[in-house]
């Protein structure tokens, strides 16, 4: 035997005990990943081409449910309400959390405090949320209408009124999201180089021009995983559904992942609302590309 | 001169900074403070006019109330077991997945790491039948027969409750980008003396590993803790109820009981604010460690 070839020999051992030692590092992870992940998707998609109360054994019927979806006013408005939701917090969240990191990116005295006070909301559950917005929306003795009487306008049924119902979780939704995605943008905003402002100063560019020419270019990537992890955020914040509305007035605030659950636990009808579940899943997993491009761009 | 003027007008900016944030601030607080007093006002001055901002006296039985009405107490052993249990899964087996990803090499890996983020952000409430089926089958488990027929499964337990959450994508991201940082130096060392991947994993890259430890745990803690969806899917029995799901059930008992309401509410929420008061750099950490920086 030369040389050469043992010492190939020896490489070939140790990439075969790496490769050995990988396969025990991630059999248990991995097992955890297909059997709560890959599985559960893949059955989602097989469900949604069935009849399956539950209980019994799912019936093949084919893209019955989908045909049903179609026509199905429910089904439409869950779609609307989600997109519209979505976008909403979305639009508001990003000019808003902006706002308050740039203003909060200083070290003064206090600053973290107001920090604290805007990311509080963000650890607290969405179900003491919920109940706190409810016991302020509420009609006859809640604080808002309170406010509002004093300074003379009138007193809203928030929750049950259609045409305020959605807007009124949207407000809770960008309450409790703020603080978190300012500390995503405060985090962004002190990774951009200080070189890159000295540029620009010397360049000339005053305050605004900075903000317009190195500022935003440089969130970029912040501006999208904000978008991701908020769209995110909501197409799965089931419990304020739930517990203020429960979807209604008149389906104003139902929206796709409360039909998951309503159609599946309540109704029993499994196969129609993994119609729902297909949707939401296709929506989150375009949003998940998105993020992995991002993460890889790093 | 000129030196003062703009003294004094970065002093005005910093005055305007104040001036403008406080309020702003306040209000963004203020329906926690407002929930905290509506739980220690007296019962009718929940609804008198003009309204009290602060109780006339400060009164603490609406808390025992929601003690014993909500059978707190239980719900708090039951949602702490499960965080825990949620936070040793999650810190041993993403750290393995992590180690595996940053640190070795083997077939597939780019592939499979692709694939986990992938599905990074497809939530649990996606797929939540086909997950209620898994745990309602598992076999063996809750009088069913090796084939996950018969019986209820995991449902109603804590392995119910644990399991689909027990390892995250998020978790394995985050340790495979923070062993990524680690200097080569040290293990390999190690490796020339013998040592096993194992006993490296276990010897020379955990100890290093603190502040993501901490930072998952934390956050693994409070997901838990927080989480309603998947226990209201998986629970039935009372005894084995979580927190929010107390808290959902309290409510629909007493509707229109404000103030027991923001009581339990204050109560359940004590513990992921003195986590966040006291581990707050931690948080940041979860955020910026995912490579999520300018």
């Amino acid at each position: 035997m030369t040389d050469q070839k043992s010492m190939r020999k020896g490489v070939g051992s140790f990439k075969k005990r790496e490769a050995h030692a990988a396969l025990l590092f991630l059999v248990i992870p991995l097992f955890f990943f297909s059997l709560f992940k890959i599985y559960p998707m893949l059955s989602n998609f097989y469900l949604s081409f069935t009849r399956y109360n539950m209980v019994s054994q799912p019936q093949w019927v084919g893209l019955s449910n989908y045909l049903e979806a179609l026509q199905d006013r429910v089904f439409w408005a869950a779609v609307r309400n989600t997109v519209v939701y979505g976008l909403s917090v979305i639009l508001v969240i990003m000019a808003l959390s902006l706002l308050v990191a740039i203003a909060l990116n200083k070290i003064l005295p206090g600053v973290i405090i107001f920090r604290s006070c805007f990311y509080a909301p963000s650890v607290i559950s969405i179900v003491v949320v919920s109940m706190i917005w409810m016991w302020l929306y509420q009609p006859q003795a809640g604080l808002i209408n309170y406010v509002l009487e004093k300074i003379g306008f009138e007193p809203q049924f928030w929750l049950d009124n259609p045409h305020l119902a959605l807007s009124s979780v949207i407000i809770v939704t960008i309450w409790q999201q703020l603080g978190y995605n300012m500390i995503i943008f405060l985090a962004g905003l002190q990774g951009i180089p200080d070189l890159l402002y000295e540029a620009a100063t010397i360049d000339g560019a005053g305050r605004w021009s900075k903000f317009w020419y190195v500022t935003i270019p440089s969130l970029k990537p912040i501006f999208l995983f904000v978008i991701v992890t908020t769209f995110i955020f909501v197409f799965r914040n089931f419990p304020i559904i739930f517990i203020m509305t429960e979807g209604g007035p008149f389906n104003t605030t139902n929206t796709l992942v409360y039909e998951v659950y309503r159609n599946s636990f309540n109704y029993s009808r499994g196969g129609y609302g993994a119609v729902f579940a297909v949707v939401l899943l296709s929506i989150c997993l375009v949003f998940s590309l998105i993020n992995l491009r991002l993460l890889r761009s790093e | 001169m000129l030196f003062s003027e703009r003294k004094f007008k970065s002093h005005l900016l910093i005055l305007l900074f104040y001036v403008i944030l406080i309020p702003v601030t306040g209000i963004i607080i203020f329906p926690i403070i407002w929930a905290f007093l509506t739980s220690v006002k007296p019962g009718p001055e929940l609804f008198s006019i003009p309204l009290r901002i602060f109780p006339s006296h400060w009164i603490f039985q609406h808390y025992t109330q929601a003690v014993k009405a909500a059978r707190l107490g239980l719900y708090t052993i039951n949602s702490s077991v499960v965080a825990l249990g949620s936070v040793g899964t999650n810190l041993l087996f993403c750290a393995m997945a992590g180690y595996a990803f940053a640190k070795l090499n083997f077939p597939g890996k780019n592939i499979l790491f692709g694939l986990l983020l992938a599905t990074m952000m497809v939530p649990i409430e996606a797929a939540v039948v086909p997950i209620f089926v898994v745990i309602r089958g598992f076999p063996l488990g809750g009088g069913n027969n090796i084939l996950g027929q018969g019986g209820t499964g995991l449902l109603d337990s804590y392995p119910g409750l644990i399991l689909p959450g027990a390892v995250t994508i998020y978790g394995m991201f985050l340790f495979r980008q923070f062993f990524s940082t680690l200097p080569k130096e040290l293990e390999d060392a190690a490796r020339i003396d013998g040592c096993s991947e194992w006993g490296i994993f276990w010897k020379i890259i955990l100890p290093q590993s603190g502040p993501m430890l901490a930072t998952l745990g934390i956050l693994s803690f409070l997901w838990m803790w927080n989480d309603f969806m998947w226990p209201l899917v998986c629970i039935r029995r009372e005894g084995m109820k979580t927190v929010q799901l107390g808290l959902v059930v309290f409510r629909q008992e007493l509707s229109t009981d404000w103030a027991p309401l923001m009581a339990a509410s204050i109560l359940i929420s004590l513990v992921p604010l003195m986590v966040f008061i006291l581990f707050q750099k931690y948080f940041v950490k979860g955020i910026t460690f995912t490579g999520i920086k300018g």
